[in-house]
C-alpha cells in the first residue's frame, strides 16, 4: 500500500509539487478532450472562456474519493457561476490531500461573450500548499482562455494556465504551466466529438479524444482516451429537472482505476 | 458581350473602390501581407534579404499595363497560370483603369487578388499614377512629389550575454538600425542605411547608400552606390534573394531575376558598390556594371592570402575589427537581353572579378587565385501553356574548358487550376561560383550538385494541393560529407477552407539524405531521415480578430546509428485589430524536442523588415507580443517583446552569446516616418 502511495505521488508529481487534480466527472469521462466544449461550471478550472456560454446560474460539486484506490489522494471541488449583463463570473474552490499534505485553491473567473461567437475569459487562482512539519506556501496565478464558434457544429477552444509562471518556494516550475487547444465537432445534433492537445511545460504533449452521446434528454454516455499518460475513460450523465448527475471512471496503465462523481444544478433549465 | 463586361467591371470598381482605397491608405495592410508571404514561403531560411526584397516590390509596384508575363511572376503568389490569366484579360479588354478592376477577374479568387494588388500599379495613357493606388508610403503632399521614409529600429536583449559580462566587446548590447529612403516622382530614389550590431561601438559600423533612377527614356535603371544584380536563373549573378523550396511547389522553381536594384539590406558582405546602368531600346536591353567593394576577410599577414571570409558582419572588438573590410573585390561586367515575339527572351552576361589578395586553396574545388571571370547564357520562352526557362553558366577563370553549370526547367499551365513545374540542374564541382545562387538543395552554393525537381499545384474543390519531389546528388565531397552523397525529399501540402473564414493547412515533408557520422574509428556515411508533419488552423472570426493554431511533429531518424528522435511544437496565436490602425499579435508557443536534430522552425511576426524564423529545440516555451500602431498617416510605431523560457536549462545559447539562466527575453522598437 505504501509503495503504491509513493508511486502515485511520484507519478502525479513528476515535475511539480502540486498534483494535477482536476474537477468534473464529465471532463474526466471525456479525458479532458473538451477544451472547445467547456459548457459547464467546472470550465472555471480549465477554459474560463466557456463560462459565458452558460447564461444561467449554475452550481456544481465534484468528488473523487480515492484516486487509484488511495483515499489520501481524495479531492473535492465546488464552483458557482453567475450570469452578468456582459458575460459570466464564477467562483470555485478545491481541496486535496490528507492530514500530512494538503492543498487548497480558490479560483475566481470572468468570461466575456462577444456576439455569442467568441468567448474570452480569465481566472485568478490562489493556491496554498501545506506539508505537516515542513511548512506551507501560497501563490497567485492566472489562467486565460478563448473559445470560438467557427460554425454551429464546430468550436475551437484554447487555454493557457499559469501565465505568470508562479511557483512555490524558491524552486521554479512547481505550478504547472499548460497550453491546451482543442476542437469540438457535433457529428450529429446529439453526438459531439472532441479532440485536444495539452502540453504541460514539463511533460510530454498529450493527445486527448472524447465522444459524448446524448441518448435522450435524461441520459448521456461518454468515453475518451488520452495518450500521455495512456488512459481510457468512460462515464454517464443523468439529467433530471435542475439536477445533472455525472459519473466517470478512468484507468491509468500503472495505477489502475479511478472513480469520481459530480452534481451540477442548473437554476434555469428553460434555457438549457 | 464586351460592352456587358465593361459595364460589369465598372460596377465592380465602384463597389470595391471605397473599401479598398480606404483600407490601403490607413491600415497596416501591407505589413500584414508582407508577413503572410514570409509565413507561407519560408521554410528554414533566416535570410533577412527576403524581407527587403518583398518590401522593395511593395514600394516599387509593377505597372500592370506594361508588365509582361515574367514581370508579373515576380510577385509572390503569382504563378505562371495567374500571370497568364491577368495578361489574357488585358489582351482581351484593353488596359486596366485601376488595380481594383482586377477583382472582376473571376478566375482568381478575391482573397488571392487582394494579396496581389498591393504589388501592382496602373499608369494610364497620360502617364499619371492611378489615384486609387497607394503604396507603403501613402502620403503624397499636393505640393511636391517627394516622399521620404525614415526607419529607425532598436533591438536589445534584456539578459546579459557572456561576451558583455566579460567585457569582451567595445559597444553596447543594442542593435540599432537607421534607414532613409527618399523618392521623387516615380523615377528617382536615394537612400542610406546605417547599422550597429550588438556589441559594436560605432552607430555606423555598417553603412550603405545609393542613388537610383529608373525608366527615363531609354534608361531603364541606374544605380550609383550600393546595388544588387541578378540575371537569368541566378547561376552567374544573383543577390541572396530567393525563396527556396517551400510549401508552394511551383513558385520557387523559376527565378525571376530583378536585374539592377538598389541595395538596402544589412547583409554586410553580399552586395556591390559602384555603378550599374540598364538601357532598353525596343526589344534589346543592355546592362553595364562596375563595383569596387571591400569585404571582411581573415588574411594571413605573411603570405597575404585570404584564409576565410567571415560573413557575420560582426565587428565587436579589436580582433573582429581587424578583419573588417580588409580585402577588396573589383568587378566589371555587362549583360544583354533580347526579347522577340513578345514571348521569347534570351540573354548573355559576362563579368570579371579581381581580388586584392588571392584565396587560400584548401579543398579541391575551392576558389583558387585572385582573378575570376564568368559568363552565362539564359533564356525564357512562353508558348501556349508552356514556359521554358534555363541558364548555362561558364567558369572562365583559368582558361580551361569546363562543363557549364546549368539549369533547365519548364512550367506547364495545363489549366487554370493545375500547374506543373520541373527542372534539371547540374552544377559541376569545378564551377567554383562567386556571386551566383541557383535553385537547389544547398543554400548559397551553386556547385557540386545534380538534381531533378518535379512538382505541381492543383486548385481542387477540396483546396489547394501542392506536391513536389526533388532528387539530388553531390558527386564530390561536401562540407558535411567527405564522400559523394545523395538524397531526396518530397512534400505534400493541402490548404483548404472547409468553412467560411476557416482555413486548414496540412503539411508533410519527408527528407532522406546521406550524412557522415563518427563511428568508433572513422567517419561513416549513413542515411538520415527527417519528417515534418504539420496542422495549422486559421479562423478569421471578424475583421478585428483572427485566431491561429499550429501543431508540428518532427521525426529525426538515423537507423545505422540507432538514433531516433522526435519533437513537437504547438502554438496558439491571436491577432486583434480593434481599429484598422492598430494591430496586436500575441502568440504562446510550447515545444519539446529531443535535441537540435528534431528542432521545429517557427516563423514569427516581427518589426517590419526583421525576419524571425527560429529553430526551437529542447523543452520550453516562448511567447511574444507585437504591436503595430499608425496613430497618424505619417508615423507608424512597432513594438515587440519576446521571451523564451526553458525550465530545465541552467544556461541558454553558447559561446559569447551564452546567457546564465533559463530565460531569454528581448525587446524591439521601430519608428517609421513618412513625409
Amino acid at each position: 500500500m505504501h509503495l503504491k502511495l509513493l508511486t502515485a505521488f511520484f507519478v502525479s508529481f513528476t515535475c511539480c509539487v502540486i498534483a494535477q487534480v482536476n474537477p468534473g466527472a464529465r471532463q474526466a469521462a471525456l479525458s479532458n478532450s473538451d477544451i472547445a466544449l467547456s459548457d459547464d461550471v467546472f470550465s472555471l478550472f480549465y477554459n474560463p472562456a466557456g463560462l459565458s456560454q452558460i447564461n444561467w446560474r449554475e452550481a456544481g460539486v465534484y468528488y473523487s474519493p480515492s484516486p487509484f484506490g488511495l483515499s489520501e489522494l481524495a479531492n473535492g471541488f465546488a464552483a458557482y457561476n453567475e450570469p452578468l449583463p456582459f458575460g459570466s463570473a464564477a467562483i470555485g474552490g478545491m481541496t486535496y490531500g490528507f492530514d500530512l499534505y494538503r492543498e487548497n485553491k480558490i479560483t475566481a473567473g470572468y468570461s466575456y461573450n462577444y456576439n455569442n461567437k467568441f468567448f474570452i475569459g480569465g481566472a485568478v487562482n490562489y493556491h496554498t500548499v501545506s506539508i505537516k512539519n515542513y511548512g506551507s506556501d501560497a501563490a497567485f496565478y492566472f489562467n486565460i482562455g478563448g473559445l470560438v464558434y467557427i460554425a454551429d457544429f464546430l468550436r475551437w477552444g484554447f487555454y493557457f494556465h499559469n501565465i505568470n509562471r508562479a511557483t512555490f518556494s524558491a524552486e521554479e516550475n512547481q505550478i504547472p504551466v499548460i497550453l491546451g487547444s482543442g476542437l469540438s465537432y457535433d457529428v450529429l445534433e446529439n453526438i459531439s466529438f472532441n479532440i485536444s492537445v495539452i502540453k504541460d511545460l514539463d511533460r510530454k504533449a498529450s493527445l486527448n479524444g472524447g465522444i459524448e452521446y446524448n441518448l435522450n434528454e435524461y441520459l448521456s454516455i461518454r468515453s475518451g482516451f488520452s495518450n500521455e499518460p495512456s488512459k481510457f475513460s468512460a462515464g454517464i450523465g443523468i439529467k433530471y429537472s435542475l439536477i445533472n448527475f455525472d459519473y466517470a471512471m478512468f484507468t491509468h496503465q500503472d495505477l489502475g482505476l479511478t472513480h469520481q462523481a459530480g452534481i451540477i444544478i442548473r437554476f434555469d433549465s428553460e434555457k438549457n | 458581350m464586351q460592352r456587358f463586361f465593361l459595364k460589369y467591371q465598372i460596377i465592380a470598381i465602384l463597389f470595391f473602390l471605397p473599401v479598398i482605397s480606404f483600407a490601403q491608405t490607413d491600415s497596416l495592410q501591407n505589413e500584414d501581407i508582407l508577413n503572410e508571404i514570409l509565413n507561407d514561403q519560408i521554410e528554414d531560411s533566416e535570410d533577412e534579404s527576403v524581407t527587403d526584397a518583398v518590401e522593395f516590390l511593395l514600394n516599387n509596384p509593377i505597372n500592370i499595363n506594361k508588365a509582361d508575363i515574367n514581370e508579373l511572376q515576380k510577385i509572390p503568389y503569382v504563378d505562371f497560370a495567374t500571370a497568364k490569366i491577368i495578361i489574357d484579360h488585358r489582351n482581351r479588354y484593353g488596359a486596366f483603369f485601376s488595380t481594383n478592376e482586377l477583382y472582376s477577374i473571376n478566375a482568381i479568387p478575391k482573397e488571392s487578388m487582394s494579396r496581389i494588388i498591393p504589388f501592382l500599379t496602373v499608369e494610364n495613357p497620360e502617364g499619371k499614377e492611378d489615384i486609387s493606388h497607394q503604396n507603403v508610403y501613402p502620403e503624397t503632399s499636393p505640393l511636391t512629389n517627394l516622399k521620404i521614409n525614415l526607419r529607425s529600429r532598436m533591438l536589445n536583449d534584456l539578459q546579459e550575454r557572456k561576451g558583455f559580462k566579460t567585457n569582451k566587446f567595445n559597444g553596447s548590447s543594442h542593435k540599432i538600425y537607421n534607414r532613409i529612403i527618399a523618392r521623387y516622382d516615380y523615377n528617382f530614389q536615394a537612400g542610406a542605411v546605417i547599422e550597429k550590431d550588438a556589441g559594436e561601438a560605432s552607430f555606423a559600423d555598417y553603412q550603405s547608400f545609393h542613388i537610383a533612377a529608373k525608366e527615363i527614356g531609354i534608361l531603364k535603371s541606374l544605380v550609383l552606390g550600393d546595388f544588387s544584380i541578378e540575371f537569368g536563373q541566378g547561376l552567374a549573378l544573383c543577390s541572396a534573394y530567393g525563396f527556396s523550396k517551400s510549401s508552394d511547389a511551383v513558385y520557387p522553381v523559376k527565378k525571376k531575376a530583378a536585374g539592377i536594384k538598389p541595395y538596402t539590406s544589412t547583409d554586410e558582405n553580399n552586395f556591390f558598390r559602384g555603378g550599374a546602368a540598364g538601357f532598353e531600346l525596343n526589344n534589346l536591353s543592355v546592362f553595364l556594371f562596375y563595383s569596387n567593394n571591400k569585404f571582411d576577410a581573415n588574411i594571413d599577414s605573411a603570405a597575404g592570402i585570404i584564409l576565410s571570409r567571415p560573413i557575420d558582419g560582426l565587428h565587436r572588438n579589436q580582433n573582429e575589427l581587424l578583419k573588417k573590410n580588409s580585402a577588396r573585390e573589383k568587378i566589371y561586367g555587362a549583360a544583354i537581353n533580347y526579347s522577340f515575339l513578345n514571348s521569347i527572351s534570351a540573354g548573355f552576361v559576362y563579368y570579371n572579378s579581381s581580388f586584392t589578395n588571392p584565396f587560400m586553396k584548401d579543398e579541391v574545388f575551392d576558389l583558387d587565385g585572385n582573378e575570376f571571370s564568368y559568363s552565362s547564357l539564359f533564356y525564357d520562352a512562353v508558348s501556349g501553356p508552356f514556359n521554358f526557362f534555363g541558364e548555362f553558366a561558364f567558369n572562365l577563370s583559368d582558361n580551361k574548358i569546363k562543363t557549364p553549370a546549368s539549369i533547365n526547367g519548364v512550367q506547364i499551365s495545363f489549366s487554370r487550376d493545375f500547374i506543373f513545374a520541373a527542372s534539371i540542374r547540374n552544377y559541376p564541382w569545378n564551377y567554383t561560383n562567386l556571386h551566383g545562387q541557383g535553385f537547389g538543395e544547398q543554400s548559397g552554393k551553386t556547385e557540386n550538385e545534380f538534381g531533378i525537381y518535379t512538382g505541381f499545384k492543383w486548385r481542387m474543390p477540396l483546396g489547394i494541393f501542392n506536391f513536389y519531389y526533388d532528387q539530388f546528388k553531390f558527386p564530390f565531397s561536401t562540407f558535411d560529407n567527405p564522400l559523394p552523397s545523395t538524397g531526396d525529399e518530397f512534400l505534400l501540402s493541402l490548404s483548404s477552407k472547409p468553412i467560411y473564414k476557416f482555413e486548414t493547412k496540412l503539411y508533410f515533408k519527408y527528407e532522406r539524405k546521406d550524412v557522415s557520422i563518427n563511428s568508433e574509428k572513422n567517419k561513416i556515411s549513413v542515411k538520415r531521415n527527417r519528417q515534418n508533419s504539420r496542422i495549422e488552423l486559421i479562423y478569421e472570426l471578424s475583421k478585428s480578430i483572427r485566431l491561429k493554431g499550429r501543431f508540428d511533429y518532427n521525426v529525426f531518424r538515423v537507423d545505422d546509428a540507432n538514433t531516433l528522435e522526435d519533437g513537437i511544437l504547438f502554438y496558439q496565436e491571436i491577432k486583434y485589430a480593434p481599429v484598422s490602425v492598430l494591430n496586436i499579435y500575441a502568440r504562446v508557443i510550447f515545444f519539446n524536442t529531443d535535441s537540435f536534430n528534431s528542432a521545429v522552425y517557427e516563423y514569427e511576426n516581427d518589426l517590419t523588415g526583421v525576419l524571425s524564423n527560429f529553430a526551437m529545440y529542447g523543452e520550453g516555451m516562448r511567447w511574444y507580443l507585437v504591436l503595430r500602431w499608425k496613430p497618424i498617416k505619417k508615423l507608424s510605431l512597432s513594438f515587440k517583446y519576446s521571451e523564451t523560457y526553458k525550465p530545465r536549462e541552467k544556461f541558454l545559447s553558447s559561446g559569447d552569446s551564452q546567457i546564465d539562466g533559463n530565460l531569454d527575453n528581448r525587446i524591439g522598437l521601430q519608428l517609421d516616418f513618412n513625409f
